[in-house]
């Protein structure tokens, strides 16, 4: 009988997850509960911090479902799993970006490279509007303190 | 920061290890909610191009301030030191030229484009520019007071940045300068030494080294008691701390180790016979490990591994360059899976570089394209290509 571990979500949107063992192990955060010493029948309850929404975990544990049933094909699978995200849509930005924090708080290495490679494929060449925008950051570089910062390299460099 | 949560019965605690923040001296950027831990900034951040990170720094004063702390730039350099590039520097028109491209991964990818990062006033010397962790040693025309000199100038691509150095002051002007970077100390120095003849044998004096990065940079004299002769148009190749570099001593060839931390030279030598027989072509990082390109006279191409550097004791690998005209090939290095890379030091069109695998004993060849485009538009042909692989970008500033 392998056992059985919940997330339980709180928050807007509550809801339980039920993950087996193969999908379990791929939780840096669940991985050592195996080799504890609780009764192979109990259920094991994890609550999540009520930052990450169902909807996020919900994503997460797709992800980590399918990586367990097949191994061929995986990276073009994640590329694909990451699709949304690559076009100029900020609802899926969000979700990368909050599937980033939540894989690393779950302790989940491999997706956290993905989500971060993924939101840098997405920055790269981007100008600095992009970062204000992406996270609401306040531009306070006076027109002069810009130029000198630009004068330190961009614009000697080609584009 | 460790978050643990205790639950009784069947609820289960989470042990969150967090490796980096705990030592890293950054803190939260922009007071703002919405923005992701600081290490997950620096995760996605560092996987950016160093063009892009140069832009980036108009964001905000605290983003300015967070891609110049060391942290961050020494995070950058250890992803960008995984994903090495080709960086293609030339002289001409009297100006220097620098580009760079990704290195050409698989088998389909014929074509690689280069990107132009900067150009400055430049002259090209009889010593070939040297590379070390990102940053370019070369030469610049100067007027001083009222001759024009041969003025030595750092500059990193990737940032754009270039620092002029003083010149040096010896007793001659045949000059031999190698760069060399401590990984220790995180510090960049230049090795230079005037040569000349004495008592019918040319060998170095005055030995001088440069420490970058420590207020205003200088030349300092150091001790060599070793008379050795470094090589006329090979370069020095830094690995592990440890500069190396070709030269001769007393007809015998020896190859010099300086280390850059402590300023020490020692020297192994080649016996004479081997000395006699081949010509050390260049030097290379194989793998981690010095190893030579040796040429010798029964025109077999070696690679000379130094597998025991206590010992000096050197394995030898058959290696055969395809084309006769290796002679005037000054850009040969290793990737760090073991394949040699050359590129001619002659302006082509096409230009090309090559790919030898050392157990397959065959090439490939990627043609780089932009550069004509870009930069030469047909009309002149520069004087020599310098192609360094195994360029990383460094977003650290002098």
């Amino acid at each position: 009988m392998s056992k059985i571990i919940v997330l339980k979500c709180v928050g807007h949107n509550p809801k339980d997850f039920e993950l087996e063992e193969a999908v379990a192990v791929q939780f840096g955060c669940i991985k050592d509960l195996f080799h504890s010493d609780f009764d192979a029948e109990s259920k094991i309850v994890v609550d999540v911090p009520v930052k990450f929404n169902s909807y996020i975990i919900g994503r997460i544990v797709e992800f980590c479902s399918s990586r367990a049933s097949f191994s061929s094909d995986r990276a073009y699978w994640e590329q694909d799993f990451f699709h949304p995200c690559r076009e100029p849509n900020q609802r899926k930005r969000k979700e990368l970006i909050a599937m980033m924090e939540a894989s690393e708080y779950l302790g989940m290495e491999s997706l956290v490279e993905l989500t971060t490679q993924s939101l840098a494929n997405y920055l790269k060449g981007k100008n600095p509007l992009t970062i204000r925008s992406l996270w609401k950051v306040e531009g306070d570089l006076t027109a002069e303190e810009e130029a000198k910062a630009l004068a330190m390299g961009v614009a000697k460099l080609g584009h | 920061m460790n978050q643990e949560k205790y639950n009784p019965v069947n609820h289960c605690k989470i042990i969150r290890r967090r490796t980096q923040s705990s030592t890293t001296s950054l803190t939260y950027v922009g007071g703002n909610l919405e923005m992701p831990p600081i290490d997950l900034i620096i995760e996605i951040l560092q996987r950016l191009p160093a063009k892009t990170i140069a832009k980036l720094r108009c964001v905000s004063k605290q983003w300015g301030s967070l891609l110049s702390n060391p942290d961050f730039t020494k995070s950058f350099l250890t992803c960008s030191s995984t994903r090495p590039r080709l960086l293609f520097t030339f002289e001409f028109g009297g100006k220097w030229h620098f580009f760079s491209s990704p290195q050409p991964r698989n088998v389909d990818e014929q074509i690689v484009i280069a990107d132009y990062h900067m150009g400055f006033s430049g002259d090209w010397y009889k010593e070939i520019c040297q590379s070390a962790n990102g940053f370019i040693y070369l030469y610049d025309k100067q007027m001083f007071k009222e001759k024009i000199e041969r003025v030595p100038v750092i500059c990193n691509p990737s940032t754009g940045q270039k620092v002029h150095l003083p010149i040096v002051i010896a007793k001659n002007n045949d000059l031999r300068s190698f760069l060399g970077y401590d990984p220790i100390e995180n510090q960049l120095k230049v090795l230079c030494m005037a040569v000349a003849k004495y008592n019918q044998q040319t060998n170095s004096r005055e030995h001088k080294v440069l420490t970058l990065g420590k207020g205003k940079p200088s030349w300092r004299n150091i001790e060599c008691l070793f008379p050795h002769f470094p090589k006329n148009y090979k370069n020095g190749i830094c690995i592990n701390g440890i500069l190396y570099y070709i030269a001769r001593s007393n007809l015998n060839t020896v190859i010099a180790c300086f280390d850059v931390k402590y300023e020490k030279f020692r020297f192994i030598q080649i016996d004479e016979e081997s000395s006699i027989l081949t010509w050390f072509l260049t030097l290379i990082n194989y793998k981690g490990k010095l190893a030579a390109l040796v040429f010798d006279q029964s025109l077999h191409d070696q690679l000379w591994v130094l597998d025991d550097p206590e010992n000096e004791k050197w394995s030898k690998h058959i290696f055969h360059l395809p084309t006769a005209a290796f002679v005037v090939i000054r850009s040969i290095w290793a990737t760090d899976s073991g394949e040699i890379v050359w590129a001619p030091s002659r302006w082509t069109y096409p230009f090309y570089v090559f790919y030898y695998n050392m157990e397959r004993q065959s090439v490939r060849r990627f043609e780089i394209k932009g550069i004509e485009e870009k930069a030469l538009m047909g009309h002149y042909r520069p004087e020599a290509i310098f192609t360094f692989t195994n360029h990383v970008e460094n977003v650290m500033f002098l």
